[in-house]
This record gives structure tokens, sequence and C-alpha cells, in this order.
């Protein structure tokens, strides 16, 4: 018989290494195994990332971290093709509340930490298939090899082989995942801190509606870090096919709308990469975390918030995965991996902000599905605003502005509707 | 035959991006890993274990981010590896990185055969196999596309004019090309095995040399290739004749045809 460990993580993520690295820090036996060639070499995100989950559990994580900036301004424009308005929040956000990071240097330094923690990080592994025996989880199969666990913690991500092997969940219907597109810009330190108004490691985060997405369910987001920034756009799958937007062409639109173009005239772009989010949000997360010898964490699950002004998953993920480890434990102390001991997950997730967090949102990706506040409201806003602020032979007030721009568009009514139901779900 | 491999923990070539601007690799906390040729190395060194036994240890010599490519070698196959890092050894010249290799492979100890890729796949000097041959006074045979050790090692060189095929006295140092052979891809359980077990760490004090490069970099760029961006609009059906004539000629101008 082959070495059989106490648990199996698939797929280092911040979930899988959440789960990994508290595993290996309470002594147990585990293998993390990681489809990329090294650890972070399938993550895309480069962006804003809480920073509480992990300073709680990684003592040097401040010391340490390849942390980019530290959000220092906050931004959200809202665009057409030509016009933008922007608001922004400049605070000092004490203490440090959320930095930039690139989620695969990230990633990598925690596969570290792992390692560190005594836990065994294997990357190029591609895992195929779960061993089932009577409806449990055994283990799994990479290629004709196979590993045998007492419980396989299952962090693939977005992609839900195992998940669905299982009987945990089905795939993603394009309405409940959105697909992103991002560019790495190269610019350097000093010059990022002249264009943005930035001291020495403070940071950006711009989130953009309109424009950016074609005007679909989505946005735009640009992130400062150190000397490159992250750009990019995400839209709905659902919404880019209905209205048949190229979404590898509409970075470029969005790189080259003036408003961009200005922030970036230093740089060129040196990286390109795609992923798929989750966008669902509570209701999308499956019935079931844990199955006889299996347990689900971070993408896989669903876990990740999309408030409309903030996103929020990497922090999530790698607390769902301590919190998947913490479950393992004290399965492995009590000697019984079914669902019926495995499901104290699911019970530890709701007391913990992974889903509480998204239940108090649950009415927002309603609210965030209503297709005016990313087609109707830019245009009209930047519209009315420009129109305010020519002045010409002579000025007009707002109001009337407003009238005008609204009529065959939109209904006062609908507009105060929206504004009630965006002042409540926000 | 005991067999000592030289292998390199490179930057991954392809995964390196160039600052725009200056056109410089941007090498900060990029990606590494093993040089291509020397993995053909070491494989090429497990083939021969696996046919006449003996023994298969490494030598590596880099900055810190070197340890990394120990799990790999153990992976693959290896009986022992060693490792000489220092911060400093990032800016080593390939006079440097012989001596050094030199002096940790006199401490590995006997060998019949000393193995290494025939460049790396980073520096691409094609220096190091040869400056270890001279100083440990040994002979070379560069760039091995085929090796065979029936009762004595036989060497097939690509050397450019000609491929030499020579009867090689042992111990000797002999470089590998990359179509020598196909290296394997480590297994899972292999790697399992491999992930526990330990290293030896040379320490540059213990070798009793001084890190001094003599070979100065100036400046590591990109070459510039730059597009033409030409566009020849052949919008009128009765003059697209002349328009192929143009791109034929403008072909015609950079040699292309």
């Amino acid at each position: 018989m082959e070495e059989k460990f106490d648990a199996i993580v698939v797929g280092a993520g911040a979930a899988g290494l959440g789960a990994a690295y508290r595993l290996a820090k309470n002594g147990l036996n585990i293998v993390l195994l990681e489809r990329g060639q090294r650890i972070g070499a399938k993550n895309v995100y480069g962006g804003r990332i809480y920073s509480h989950i992990f300073e709680k559990e990684i003592p040097e994580f401040r010391k340490e971290a390849p942390i980019e900036r530290w959000v220092k301004k906050e931004r959200l424009t809202l665009m057409n093709s030509d016009d933008a308005v922007t608001l922004e929040l400049f605070s000092d956000f004490s203490p440090n509340d959320s930095f930039i990071s690139i989620l695969s240097k990230f990633n990598e330094w925690l596969g570290k930490k792992v390692e560190e923690a005594g836990g065994l990080v294997i990357p190029g592994i591609k895992v195929d298939d779960l061993i089932m025996e009577d409806g449990t989880v055994k283990g799994i199969v990479a290629g004709d090899e196979k590993l045998y666990a007492d419980v396989v913690i299952d962090a693939e991500g977005i992609n839900p082989i195992l998940a669905r092997k299982a009987g945990l969940r089905d795939d993603w219907k394009p309405n409940q995942v959105a697909v992103g597109v991002k560019e790495v810009i190269k610019i350097s330190e000093d010059k990022i801190n002249d264009i943005f108004q930035l001291n020495e490691g403070e940071g950006v985060a711009n989130l953009f509606l309109g424009y950016p997405s074609s005007y679909g369910l989505g946005g735009g987001f640009l992130y400062t870090n150190r000397d490159t920034i992250s750009l990019g756009v995400v839209v709905r799958v659902d919404s880019a096919i209905a209205k048949q937007i190229p979404i590898y062409d509409i970075v470029e639109d969005f790189r080259n709308h003036p408003f961009v173009a200005r922030l970036l005239k230093e740089g060129s772009p040196i990286e390109y990469s795609a992923h798929l989010v989750p966008e669902e949000g509570f209701n999308g997360i499956p019935r079931n975390l844990a199955g006889n010898g299996i347990l689900l964490a971070g993408d896989v699950a669903g876990f990740v918030l999309n408030r409309g002004i903030t996103i929020r998953g990497v922090d999530l993920a790698f607390l769902s995965g301590l919190i998947a480890a913490e479950t393992v434990k004290e399965a492995h102390e009590a000697g019984d991996f079914s669902r019926t001991s495995l499901k104290a997950y699911e019970e530890k997730l709701k007391n913990s902000i992974v889903l509480s967090e998204l239940e108090t949102f649950k009415r927002t990706s309603t609210l965030l599905g209503n297709l005016r506040f990313y087609e109707t409201y830019p245009q009209i806003l930047c519209e009315i605003l420009k129109e305010a602020y020519t002045v010409g032979e002579s000025s007009r007030k707002v109001y009337p502005i407003l009238r005008e721009k609204m009529k065959g568009r939109l209904s006062l009514f609908t507009l105060i509707r929206d504004v009630i139901s965006a002042v409540r779900n926000l | 035959m005991d067999i000592i491999v030289c292998v390199k923990q490179s930057y991954d070539v392809q995964q390196l991006k160039f600052d725009p601007k200056t056109g410089e690799p941007m090498l900060a906390g990029a990606p590494r890993k093993m040089s291509d040729m020397d993995r053909r190395a070491l494989e090429e060194a497990l083939r021969i274990k696996e046919k006449v036994g003996g023994t298969v240890k490494t030598v590596s010599v880099g900055p810190p981010e070197t340890r990394d490519v120990v799990k790999e070698i153990y992976a693959m196959g290896a009986d022992e590896a060693f490792v000489v890092t220092d911060m400093k050894l990032d800016k080593a010249d390939s006079d440097l990185t012989a001596k050094i290799i030199v002096e940790a492979i006199k401490k590995i100890g006997n060998f019949d055969l000393i193995l290494a890729g025939a460049a790396s796949t980073d520096g691409y000097s094609w220096q190091i196999p040869a400056k270890v041959a001279a100083l440990l006074d040994l002979p070379f045979f560069p760039n091995a596309i085929s090796l065979s050790v029936n009762g004595e090692l036989v060497a097939e060189c690509d050397l450019g004019e000609a491929i030499y095929k020579y009867k090689a006295p042992l111990p000797s140092v002999v470089s590998v090309s990359l179509e020598i052979n196909e290296p394997r891809i480590p297994t899972l359980s292999a790697i399992l095995k491999a992930s526990r077990k330990q290293f030896t760490d040379f320490y540059i004090k213990d070798l009793g040399i001084d890190i001094v490069t003599e070979l100065e970099v100036r400046k590591v760029t990109m070459p510039k290739v730059e597009r033409k961006n030409m566009v020849v609009e052949a919008t009128d059906p009765s003059k697209m004749e002349d328009e192929i004539k143009k791109i034929l000629d403008e072909l015609r101008k950079e040699n292309i045809l």
C-alpha cells in the first residue's frame, strides 16, 4: 500500500493554500497538488486584497508578503465613449485595510509559507479524478497514478471537475460567471506616483462602469502596482453573449479611452491574461459544501462577494481554506470523515464572514443584474455633467438637462426606484 | 559508473518580460527552471546508471533560488545533490562558476564522468563545461548528440561542420546538446519520494574561493525588432496587379524574396 495522507488539497489558489497552511501548522501529513508548473502560474487576478485575515493567520505577513501598494485612494468612474465622471475617496484607511498585489506572486509566497510549515507542495500535477469507494472520496487520480487520503479538500478553482464528480455542484451557467481580461502595463514607480498623486507605497483602486464593458453587465478596473498597472475588463458571460461583446477587443478600447490613455501614456503592455470569476454571490453557492471525504473551498464553492463598489474573493477563499482545515483537524481527531462529521464545515462557514457577508449582500447581485447601471446611468451622467459644466453663451439649470437626457431612455419612476434599490442593497 | 552532472537553475527565459522602455529584462522575482540542456545531461546520466549501474550526483551553483532545483533533480532520480549558493553568485561569470563547480566536485569525491548541458538556457555562454574540463585537466567532448557506454564511452559530437564520433577515455567531461534525449517527466510517486530527501550545501568559504568576477556586464537588452507596419491599400480590383508588385518590390528590398 502506498503512503496515505491525512489530507490531499487540490489546487494552490488562495483557498487551497489556506487549507494546506493551517493543516501543516496543525502537524497533519498533507500534500497540496497544483496543476500549474509553479505555484501561482495559473492565477490571473491582479488587484485589491483585504488584509485582515492574512494578518491574523500569518504573523510575518506584513514583513514578507509581496505587497505592491496599500490602497490609499478609492475611485469609481462612470464612462461613456468620450467622457468620464469620477468619484474619489482619499483616506488613510488606518490601519491599512487592503493592499494591491499580483495574485500569482502572492500565492507563490503563500506556497513557500506552506512548505515552511511542513506541508508538501507539488506543482505540475493535474488531478483528473477522485477515487470513490461506496460513495466516499478516498483520494485522487492524477494521470495513471493514485494517491490516497482520509479527506480531499477540493479547492480546484472555477472549473469544477472534481466537485461535479463528487456530485456536489453543477457546472456554471453563463449568468453565474464573468470573464475577466487583464493587461499589465509597465510604467515606473516614480511615474505612477506622479500620475496618480501618491506617496511611496500608496495605491489606487479604480473601478469603471459603462463604456469599459461595452455597457454590458460588468466593468473595468485599474490597480496601481509598484511599477506596473493592472488594467482590465470583467463582463458577465450571459451579457457578453447577448450583446455580442468581443471581450478580447474591449480591453484595448478601454486602454485607448481618452481618460485611461492619459493615465497610461508612459506605459506599454507587457502581459495579458484571462480568467473566469464566480459572480452570483450567495445564490451561487452549492447546497452541500461537504460530502463523504471531501470539502469544497474557494472559487469552486463560489465564495466571491461582488458589492458593486468592491469585489472580494481572495481573502474569503483563504479563510474558507482555513475553516476547511479546522474541520478536517477535528474530523481527524474523531476519526470520522463522513459527511455527518464534515458538514460541521458548513456551520462554521455560516458563523464566519465567508457566508455571513455573502448572505448580507444576497440581494446585491439582483441589483447588479440591473443593466441600467451599466448602460443608461453612466452615459446620462456623463452627458448631464458635460452640459452643466459647459457655459457657452448662456448656461442651463441642471434639472431641465436631466429631463431632456432622460427622455425616451429612462422614466422618473424607474430612476427613483433604482436609486432606492441601490441605496438599500449596496 | 559514477557520474557527476552540472545542473543550473536558469531563468525561465520564455516567461521573462522585458521593460518596453529600456529593453532590459525584468529579473526581480522572475520564474526559474532547470536549464534545458542540463536536464538532458541529467537524463543521460540516469539512463547510463540504469544500464550499467553506479551513482548520479549533481552539483548546482548560483544564487539562493538555486536550491529550488533540487526537488526536481531528486524527483528525476539522482542519488545525491550538492549546491553552492550565495547572493553574490547571481552575477558570477563563467570563470568563477567553473572554478566553484570544480572545487565542489573535488569535495564530492571520485567520479568517472562529468556531464553538463552544452549551454545554459539563460546565460547561453557555452563556456562552463570546457572550463571545468580545463581546470580538472580532463579530456573534453563538446555538444554530444549521443552517448553510449558499452564497455567504453563513445560520444557523437556535433561540431558544426561535421559530427565526430569519439572513443572517450575515463574520466572525462562531456557536454550534451538538446537533441541527445527526451528527458523524463517525474511521476507523482517519484516526486513524493524525493520531496523529503536532504541535499548538501557547500559554502563558498569552505571551498576556499573568493567571489571575484573579472567580467563586467554593461547592459542586457532585448534585441530590437522594428516592424515596418506597411499597409498596401488594394481597393480597386483593376489595379490589383500594381499593388501586388508593390508588395513584391518591398519584399525584394528586404532581401526576403
